[in-house]
Protein backbone atom coordinates (compact mmCIF):
# COMPACT_ATOMS: atom_id res chain seq x y z
CA UNK A 1 0.00 0.00 0.00
CA UNK A 2 2.78 2.21 0.96
CA UNK A 3 4.26 1.87 -2.66
CA UNK A 4 1.08 2.32 -4.04
CA UNK A 5 1.03 5.78 -2.32
CA UNK A 6 4.26 6.81 -3.50
CA UNK A 7 3.62 5.73 -6.93
CA UNK A 8 0.64 8.26 -6.79
CA UNK A 9 2.34 10.69 -5.89
CA UNK A 10 5.52 10.40 -8.38
CA UNK A 11 2.47 10.17 -11.17
CA UNK A 12 0.83 13.66 -9.57
CA UNK A 13 4.67 15.05 -9.58
CA UNK A 14 5.30 13.93 -12.55
CA UNK A 15 1.92 15.18 -14.34
CA UNK A 16 2.83 18.52 -13.92
CA UNK A 17 3.20 19.84 -17.42
CA UNK A 18 5.82 22.66 -18.69
CA UNK A 19 4.12 25.57 -20.08
CA UNK A 20 4.73 25.49 -23.88
CA UNK A 21 6.50 29.01 -25.02
CA UNK A 22 6.02 30.37 -28.21
CA UNK A 23 9.68 30.83 -29.50
CA UNK A 24 8.82 33.81 -31.33
CA UNK A 25 7.53 35.38 -28.32
CA UNK A 26 10.40 38.47 -27.37
CA UNK A 27 10.89 39.01 -23.82
CA UNK A 28 10.96 42.69 -23.03
CA UNK A 29 12.38 44.48 -19.43
CA UNK A 30 9.45 47.20 -18.61
CA UNK A 31 11.18 50.34 -17.71
CA UNK A 32 14.29 48.05 -18.10
CA UNK A 33 14.47 45.34 -15.02
CA UNK A 34 10.53 46.08 -14.25
CA UNK A 35 8.61 48.90 -13.41
CA UNK A 36 7.50 48.85 -8.71
CA UNK A 37 9.49 45.58 -8.78
CA UNK A 38 11.16 44.17 -4.98
CA UNK A 39 13.44 42.17 -7.39
CA UNK A 40 14.43 44.62 -9.50
CA UNK A 41 17.68 46.27 -8.04
CA UNK A 42 17.69 48.98 -9.17
CA UNK A 43 15.49 52.32 -9.88
CA UNK A 44 13.48 51.76 -13.15
CA UNK A 45 14.39 53.56 -16.52
CA UNK A 46 18.21 53.59 -14.79
CA UNK A 47 21.43 52.98 -16.93
CA UNK A 48 22.21 50.66 -14.34
CA UNK A 49 18.96 48.60 -14.84
CA UNK A 50 19.73 49.14 -18.61
CA UNK A 51 22.51 47.44 -18.30
CA UNK A 52 21.77 44.96 -15.99
CA UNK A 53 18.52 43.93 -17.86
CA UNK A 54 20.43 43.70 -21.18
CA UNK A 55 23.09 41.34 -19.58
CA UNK A 56 20.60 38.79 -19.67
CA UNK A 57 21.15 36.23 -22.56
CA UNK A 58 17.30 35.44 -23.64
CA UNK A 59 16.36 39.44 -22.83
CA UNK A 60 15.56 40.92 -26.50
CA UNK A 61 15.09 44.09 -25.67
CA UNK A 62 13.91 46.75 -22.60
CA UNK A 63 11.05 48.73 -22.82
CA UNK A 64 11.82 52.76 -22.10
CA UNK A 65 9.61 55.79 -20.45
CA UNK A 66 10.57 58.50 -23.04
CA UNK A 67 9.83 62.64 -21.79
CA UNK A 68 10.93 65.90 -23.33
CA UNK A 69 13.03 68.87 -21.56
CA UNK A 70 12.06 72.25 -21.89
CA UNK A 71 14.68 72.57 -24.19
CA UNK A 72 13.68 70.00 -26.31
CA UNK A 73 16.06 66.75 -25.51
CA UNK A 74 15.15 63.53 -24.01
CA UNK A 75 15.28 62.03 -20.52
CA UNK A 76 14.06 58.80 -19.42
CA UNK A 77 11.50 58.74 -16.84
CA UNK A 78 7.93 57.01 -16.02
CA UNK A 79 5.96 58.86 -13.53
CA UNK A 80 4.32 62.14 -14.46
CA UNK A 81 6.42 64.49 -11.69
CA UNK A 82 9.49 63.92 -10.62
CA UNK A 83 9.13 64.08 -6.65
CA UNK A 84 7.65 60.50 -6.86
CA UNK A 85 11.10 59.15 -7.45
CA UNK A 86 13.41 61.73 -7.49
CA UNK A 87 15.20 64.38 -5.29
CA UNK A 88 14.01 66.91 -7.88
CA UNK A 89 10.00 68.55 -7.83
CA UNK A 90 7.85 69.35 -11.11
CA UNK A 91 7.62 67.87 -14.33
CA UNK A 92 10.66 67.32 -16.89
CA UNK A 93 8.87 68.71 -19.76
CA UNK A 94 9.12 72.20 -17.67
CA UNK A 95 12.58 71.84 -16.45
CA UNK A 96 15.90 72.88 -17.84
CA UNK A 97 18.14 69.83 -18.89
CA UNK A 98 21.18 71.03 -16.78
CA UNK A 99 19.21 70.99 -13.73
CA UNK A 100 18.01 67.65 -15.01
CA UNK A 101 21.76 66.13 -15.35
CA UNK A 102 21.83 66.94 -11.59
CA UNK A 103 18.58 64.64 -10.24
CA UNK A 104 19.08 61.41 -9.18
CA UNK A 105 16.46 58.67 -7.65
CA UNK A 106 15.38 57.88 -4.07
CA UNK A 107 16.95 54.34 -4.33
CA UNK A 108 19.54 52.98 -2.14
CA UNK A 109 22.01 53.80 -5.67
CA UNK A 110 20.88 57.51 -6.07
CA UNK A 111 20.76 56.14 -9.75
CA UNK A 112 21.19 59.27 -11.91
CA UNK A 113 18.42 60.11 -14.77
CA UNK A 114 19.87 59.14 -17.69
CA UNK A 115 19.49 61.35 -20.84
CA UNK A 116 18.62 59.50 -23.92
CA UNK A 117 21.48 60.43 -26.34
CA UNK A 118 23.67 58.73 -28.62
CA UNK A 119 25.54 56.67 -25.53
CA UNK A 120 22.44 55.01 -24.29
CA UNK A 121 21.51 54.19 -27.79
CA UNK A 122 25.46 53.05 -28.62
CA UNK A 123 24.46 50.45 -25.75
CA UNK A 124 20.61 49.65 -27.23
CA UNK A 125 22.41 48.39 -30.43
CA UNK A 126 21.29 45.67 -31.62
CA UNK A 127 18.48 44.89 -28.92
CA UNK A 128 14.90 45.68 -29.76
CA UNK A 129 13.74 48.97 -27.77
CA UNK A 130 10.00 50.44 -26.98
CA UNK A 131 10.27 53.92 -26.49
CA UNK A 132 6.81 54.88 -24.14
CA UNK A 133 6.69 58.18 -25.87
CA UNK A 134 4.36 60.65 -23.00
CA UNK A 135 3.09 63.48 -24.66
CA UNK A 136 0.96 64.94 -22.02
CA UNK A 137 2.51 67.64 -19.06
CA UNK A 138 0.49 67.19 -15.78
CA UNK A 139 2.33 70.49 -14.60
CA UNK A 140 1.10 72.59 -17.01
CA UNK A 141 -2.41 70.25 -18.61
CA UNK A 142 -1.24 70.60 -21.81
CA UNK A 143 -0.04 68.40 -25.18
CA UNK A 144 3.43 68.32 -26.14
CA UNK A 145 3.39 68.90 -29.57
CA UNK A 146 3.67 66.02 -31.73
CA UNK A 147 6.61 67.72 -34.07
CA UNK A 148 8.70 69.17 -31.06
CA UNK A 149 8.49 65.04 -30.11
CA UNK A 150 9.82 64.14 -33.66
CA UNK A 151 12.34 66.67 -34.18
CA UNK A 152 13.99 65.30 -30.90
CA UNK A 153 14.15 61.92 -31.65
CA UNK A 154 15.65 62.94 -35.13
CA UNK A 155 18.26 65.10 -33.21
CA UNK A 156 19.37 61.52 -32.22
CA UNK A 157 20.90 60.86 -35.00
CA UNK A 158 20.26 57.38 -35.26
CA UNK A 159 21.61 55.15 -37.91
CA UNK A 160 18.98 53.00 -38.17
CA UNK A 161 16.16 52.68 -36.29
CA UNK A 162 14.64 49.41 -37.10
CA UNK A 163 15.16 47.94 -33.82
CA UNK A 164 13.56 50.76 -32.06
CA UNK A 165 9.52 50.68 -31.69
CA UNK A 166 7.76 53.86 -30.35
CA UNK A 167 4.92 53.30 -28.46
CA UNK A 168 1.71 56.65 -27.99
CA UNK A 169 -1.82 56.82 -27.20
CA UNK A 170 -2.33 59.93 -29.09
CA UNK A 171 -3.70 59.91 -32.86
CA UNK A 172 -1.11 63.40 -33.57
CA UNK A 173 1.40 61.93 -32.63
CA UNK A 174 0.82 58.35 -34.33
CA UNK A 175 -0.07 59.87 -37.67
CA UNK A 176 3.47 62.11 -37.17
CA UNK A 177 5.84 59.53 -36.03
CA UNK A 178 4.68 56.87 -38.59
CA UNK A 179 5.94 58.18 -41.11
CA UNK A 180 9.34 57.34 -40.30
CA UNK A 181 9.89 55.41 -37.59
CA UNK A 182 8.10 52.01 -36.15
CA UNK A 183 4.66 53.13 -33.85
CA UNK A 184 2.90 50.81 -31.89
CA UNK A 185 -0.73 52.35 -30.54
CA UNK A 186 -1.31 51.64 -26.43
CA UNK A 187 -4.62 51.43 -25.10
CA UNK A 188 -6.86 49.36 -22.55
CA UNK A 189 -9.47 48.58 -25.16
CA UNK A 190 -9.29 46.02 -27.17
CA UNK A 191 -11.97 47.28 -29.76
CA UNK A 192 -10.43 50.57 -29.47
CA UNK A 193 -6.78 48.88 -30.60
CA UNK A 194 -8.60 47.07 -33.46
CA UNK A 195 -10.39 50.10 -35.03
CA UNK A 196 -6.84 51.87 -34.95
CA UNK A 197 -5.46 49.55 -36.83
CA UNK A 198 -7.79 49.89 -39.60
CA UNK A 199 -8.10 53.65 -39.40
CA UNK A 200 -4.17 53.82 -39.22
CA UNK A 201 -2.39 51.03 -41.20
CA UNK A 202 0.67 52.75 -41.27
CA UNK A 203 0.49 51.85 -37.34
CA UNK A 204 2.88 48.82 -36.15
CA UNK A 205 1.20 47.21 -33.67
CA UNK A 206 -0.77 47.14 -30.32
CA UNK A 207 0.77 47.95 -27.36
CA UNK A 208 -2.21 46.18 -24.41
CA UNK A 209 -2.77 44.57 -20.89
CA UNK A 210 -2.22 41.15 -20.30
CA UNK A 211 -6.28 41.98 -18.81
CA UNK A 212 -7.38 43.41 -21.85
CA UNK A 213 -6.67 40.82 -24.70
CA UNK A 214 -7.42 37.18 -25.37
CA UNK A 215 -5.25 34.78 -27.25
CA UNK A 216 -8.03 34.83 -29.81
CA UNK A 217 -7.79 38.60 -30.31
CA UNK A 218 -4.40 38.57 -30.42
CA UNK A 219 -4.25 36.49 -33.45
CA UNK A 220 -7.03 39.06 -34.90
CA UNK A 221 -4.10 41.73 -34.52
CA UNK A 222 -1.63 39.27 -36.23
CA UNK A 223 -3.73 38.48 -38.72
CA UNK A 224 -3.73 41.54 -39.85
CA UNK A 225 0.01 41.70 -40.12
CA UNK A 226 0.62 43.65 -37.05
CA UNK A 227 2.38 42.63 -34.04
CA UNK A 228 1.11 42.95 -30.10
CA UNK A 229 2.96 43.42 -27.32
CA UNK A 230 1.36 42.45 -24.17
CA UNK A 231 2.25 44.43 -20.64
CA UNK A 232 1.35 44.44 -17.03
CA UNK A 233 2.96 40.92 -16.65
CA UNK A 234 4.38 39.96 -13.18
CA UNK A 235 3.64 36.59 -11.14
CA UNK A 236 4.54 33.41 -12.71
CA UNK A 237 0.92 32.25 -13.48
CA UNK A 238 0.46 35.66 -15.40
CA UNK A 239 3.49 35.49 -17.03
CA UNK A 240 2.47 32.00 -18.36
CA UNK A 241 -1.19 33.17 -19.39
CA UNK A 242 0.42 35.56 -21.32
CA UNK A 243 3.04 33.39 -23.21
CA UNK A 244 0.17 31.24 -23.98
CA UNK A 245 -0.93 34.11 -26.00
CA UNK A 246 1.80 34.04 -28.21
CA UNK A 247 2.23 37.41 -28.70
CA UNK A 248 5.27 39.01 -30.54
CA UNK A 249 6.21 40.61 -27.47
CA UNK A 250 5.90 40.58 -23.73
CA UNK A 251 6.80 43.27 -22.14
CA UNK A 252 7.31 42.20 -18.58
CA UNK A 253 7.98 43.68 -14.59
CA UNK A 254 9.48 40.50 -13.61
CA UNK A 255 11.91 39.86 -16.22
CA UNK A 256 13.83 36.76 -14.43
CA UNK A 257 10.35 35.17 -14.22
CA UNK A 258 9.79 35.58 -17.12
CA UNK A 259 12.97 34.07 -18.93
CA UNK A 260 12.99 31.44 -15.84
CA UNK A 261 9.73 30.28 -17.72
CA UNK A 262 11.08 30.42 -21.56
CA UNK A 263 13.95 28.32 -20.29
CA UNK B 1 9.93 55.29 13.18
CA UNK B 2 10.44 56.55 17.08
CA UNK B 3 6.72 55.36 17.44
CA UNK B 4 7.99 52.21 15.62
CA UNK B 5 10.89 51.75 18.09
CA UNK B 6 8.85 52.52 21.45
CA UNK B 7 6.05 49.90 20.42
CA UNK B 8 9.22 47.33 19.88
CA UNK B 9 10.92 47.85 23.45
CA UNK B 10 7.48 47.76 25.12
CA UNK B 11 6.92 44.53 23.28
CA UNK B 12 9.70 42.88 24.58
CA UNK B 13 9.59 44.38 27.98
CA UNK B 14 5.95 42.71 27.76
CA UNK B 15 7.79 39.30 27.12
CA UNK B 16 10.42 39.94 29.63
CA UNK B 17 8.31 41.39 32.34
CA UNK B 18 6.58 38.32 34.35
CA UNK B 19 5.90 40.29 37.61
CA UNK B 20 2.61 38.01 38.36
CA UNK B 21 3.72 35.15 36.74
CA UNK B 22 6.07 32.12 38.47
CA UNK B 23 9.06 32.22 36.42
CA UNK B 24 11.35 29.87 35.96
CA UNK B 25 14.79 29.17 34.45
CA UNK B 26 13.61 27.71 31.04
CA UNK B 27 14.54 24.14 29.76
CA UNK B 28 15.81 24.95 26.39
CA UNK B 29 16.10 22.18 23.43
CA UNK B 30 19.40 20.87 22.74
CA UNK B 31 18.68 20.79 18.89
CA UNK B 32 15.58 21.50 16.80
CA UNK B 33 14.28 20.56 13.37
CA UNK B 34 12.59 23.20 11.90
CA UNK B 35 10.03 23.44 9.16
CA UNK B 36 9.62 27.39 8.04
CA UNK B 37 8.88 29.73 4.95
CA UNK B 38 10.70 32.82 4.48
CA UNK B 39 9.72 36.19 2.31
CA UNK B 40 12.71 37.34 0.76
CA UNK B 41 13.36 40.01 -1.70
CA UNK B 42 13.78 37.23 -4.81
CA UNK B 43 11.33 35.28 -3.38
CA UNK B 44 9.19 33.17 -0.96
CA UNK B 45 11.44 30.21 0.29
CA UNK B 46 10.37 27.20 1.89
CA UNK B 47 12.07 24.27 3.31
CA UNK B 48 14.17 22.84 6.52
CA UNK B 49 16.19 24.21 9.12
CA UNK B 50 18.63 22.46 11.99
CA UNK B 51 18.96 24.38 14.86
CA UNK B 52 21.86 22.72 17.24
CA UNK B 53 21.99 24.69 20.99
CA UNK B 54 25.80 24.95 22.20
CA UNK B 55 26.07 26.74 25.63
CA UNK B 56 25.94 30.29 24.82
CA UNK B 57 25.22 30.29 20.90
CA UNK B 58 22.77 28.50 18.47
CA UNK B 59 23.89 27.41 15.33
CA UNK B 60 21.72 26.49 12.37
CA UNK B 61 21.89 25.51 9.02
CA UNK B 62 19.12 25.41 6.03
CA UNK B 63 18.32 24.08 2.69
CA UNK B 64 14.79 26.21 1.55
CA UNK B 65 13.35 26.49 -1.99
CA UNK B 66 12.19 29.47 -4.25
CA UNK B 67 8.55 28.63 -4.69
CA UNK B 68 7.63 31.14 -7.07
CA UNK B 69 10.17 30.20 -9.49
CA UNK B 70 10.45 26.52 -8.02
CA UNK B 71 6.87 25.74 -8.60
CA UNK B 72 5.25 28.92 -10.43
CA UNK B 73 8.20 28.74 -13.22
CA UNK B 74 9.46 25.43 -13.17
CA UNK B 75 13.32 26.08 -12.44
CA UNK B 76 14.68 25.14 -9.09
CA UNK B 77 16.13 28.08 -7.34
CA UNK B 78 17.85 26.65 -4.51
CA UNK B 79 18.84 28.62 -0.90
CA UNK B 80 21.73 27.20 1.79
CA UNK B 81 22.02 29.08 4.90
CA UNK B 82 23.73 29.17 8.00
CA UNK B 83 23.31 31.18 11.01
CA UNK B 84 24.49 32.15 14.45
CA UNK B 85 22.53 32.94 17.09
CA UNK B 86 23.15 34.43 20.70
CA UNK B 87 20.28 34.28 22.85
CA UNK B 88 20.50 37.11 25.17
CA UNK B 89 16.79 36.53 26.71
CA UNK B 90 15.92 32.98 27.93
CA UNK B 91 13.17 33.04 30.06
CA UNK B 92 10.61 30.77 31.22
CA UNK B 93 7.23 31.23 33.09
CA UNK B 94 3.43 29.79 33.38
CA UNK B 95 4.90 26.31 31.87
CA UNK B 96 6.60 28.14 28.98
CA UNK B 97 9.71 28.81 27.50
CA UNK B 98 11.07 31.66 25.64
CA UNK B 99 14.05 32.47 23.58
CA UNK B 100 14.89 35.24 22.04
CA UNK B 101 18.40 36.70 20.91
CA UNK B 102 20.69 39.02 17.83
CA UNK B 103 21.07 36.82 14.52
CA UNK B 104 24.40 36.88 12.12
CA UNK B 105 23.36 34.21 8.95
CA UNK B 106 24.55 34.45 5.62
CA UNK B 107 22.73 32.68 2.31
CA UNK B 108 23.78 31.50 -0.69
CA UNK B 109 20.96 30.43 -3.82
CA UNK B 110 21.40 29.39 -6.78
CA UNK B 111 18.87 29.88 -9.96
CA UNK B 112 19.36 28.93 -14.00
CA UNK B 113 17.59 31.12 -16.24
CA UNK B 114 19.55 30.86 -19.05
CA UNK B 115 22.21 32.84 -17.34
CA UNK B 116 23.39 30.65 -13.95
CA UNK B 117 22.16 33.22 -11.43
CA UNK B 118 24.25 33.11 -7.46
CA UNK B 119 22.85 35.15 -5.27
CA UNK B 120 24.95 36.00 -1.99
CA UNK B 121 23.34 37.84 1.39
CA UNK B 122 24.64 38.35 4.76
CA UNK B 123 21.72 39.12 7.59
CA UNK B 124 21.70 40.99 10.37
CA UNK B 125 18.48 40.61 12.74
CA UNK B 126 17.17 38.56 15.23
CA UNK B 127 15.66 35.21 16.15
CA UNK B 128 13.51 33.89 19.04
CA UNK B 129 11.36 30.77 19.56
CA UNK B 130 8.58 29.99 22.14
CA UNK B 131 6.56 27.27 23.34
CA UNK B 132 5.88 24.88 26.37
CA UNK B 133 8.24 23.85 28.29
CA UNK B 134 9.94 20.56 27.31
CA UNK B 135 6.91 20.49 24.90
CA UNK B 136 8.16 18.96 21.39
CA UNK B 137 7.19 22.17 19.09
CA UNK B 138 7.97 25.48 18.96
CA UNK B 139 7.23 28.20 17.09
CA UNK B 140 10.00 29.97 15.23
CA UNK B 141 10.34 33.46 13.96
CA UNK B 142 13.63 35.04 12.34
CA UNK B 143 13.87 38.30 10.69
CA UNK B 144 16.85 40.02 9.20
CA UNK B 145 17.97 42.77 7.02
CA UNK B 146 21.70 42.74 5.37
CA UNK B 147 23.58 43.30 1.95
CA UNK B 148 22.89 41.04 -0.95
CA UNK B 149 24.69 40.31 -4.31
CA UNK B 150 23.83 38.95 -7.54
CA UNK B 151 26.43 37.45 -9.89
CA UNK B 152 25.83 35.90 -13.78
CA UNK B 153 27.89 35.02 -16.00
CA UNK B 154 26.74 36.49 -19.78
CA UNK B 155 26.64 35.29 -23.39
CA UNK B 156 29.60 36.94 -23.87
CA UNK B 157 31.53 35.46 -20.95
CA UNK B 158 31.82 38.59 -18.30
CA UNK B 159 30.61 38.48 -14.91
CA UNK B 160 27.82 40.53 -14.28
CA UNK B 161 27.64 41.79 -10.07
CA UNK B 162 25.12 43.97 -8.93
CA UNK B 163 24.41 44.90 -5.18
CA UNK B 164 21.72 45.61 -2.96
CA UNK B 165 20.06 45.06 -0.10
CA UNK B 166 17.61 41.84 0.65
CA UNK B 167 15.49 41.10 3.79
CA UNK B 168 14.24 37.70 5.59
CA UNK B 169 11.00 37.14 7.20
CA UNK B 170 10.78 34.19 8.30
CA UNK B 171 8.19 31.87 10.32
CA UNK B 172 7.88 28.44 11.31
CA UNK B 173 7.06 25.50 13.36
CA UNK B 174 10.16 23.58 15.01
CA UNK B 175 10.10 20.15 16.76
CA UNK B 176 12.98 20.22 19.74
CA UNK B 177 14.22 17.32 21.05
CA UNK B 178 16.04 17.84 24.69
Amino acid sequence: MRYINFLVFAMCLCSCTKTIIDKKTNIIGHAAMGLNSSSSIYADNSMEAIQLALSFTKCKGIELDVQMDNLGQLWLYHDENLSTKTNADGCINTIDPDVLSTVFYKTIHHEKLVKLDHHVLELLKDKTVFFDLRHFNSCTNSIIESSKIKNAILALEVDSLENYIFITSNYELLETLSEQFKVFYSTDNYEQGLQIMFDYPECDGLVIRNVSITADEVHAIQALNKEVAIFEVRSPKGTKIAFNKAPDYLITDELRTALSIAH
Amino acid sequence: MIRFIFFFFLFLNSLTSFSQDVVHTAILPNSMFIASASLQRMDIFSGFTYQKNFKRIDVGTSFNLGLRSTFGTQQVYSQFGSYLTFPLIQQGAKKRDFSFGPMLGVHASFLNIGNKLRHYDILLGYSMYCGKTKGNLKFFHQAGLGPFAEYFRTSTNTIVQSYSWNYHLTIGLAYAIY
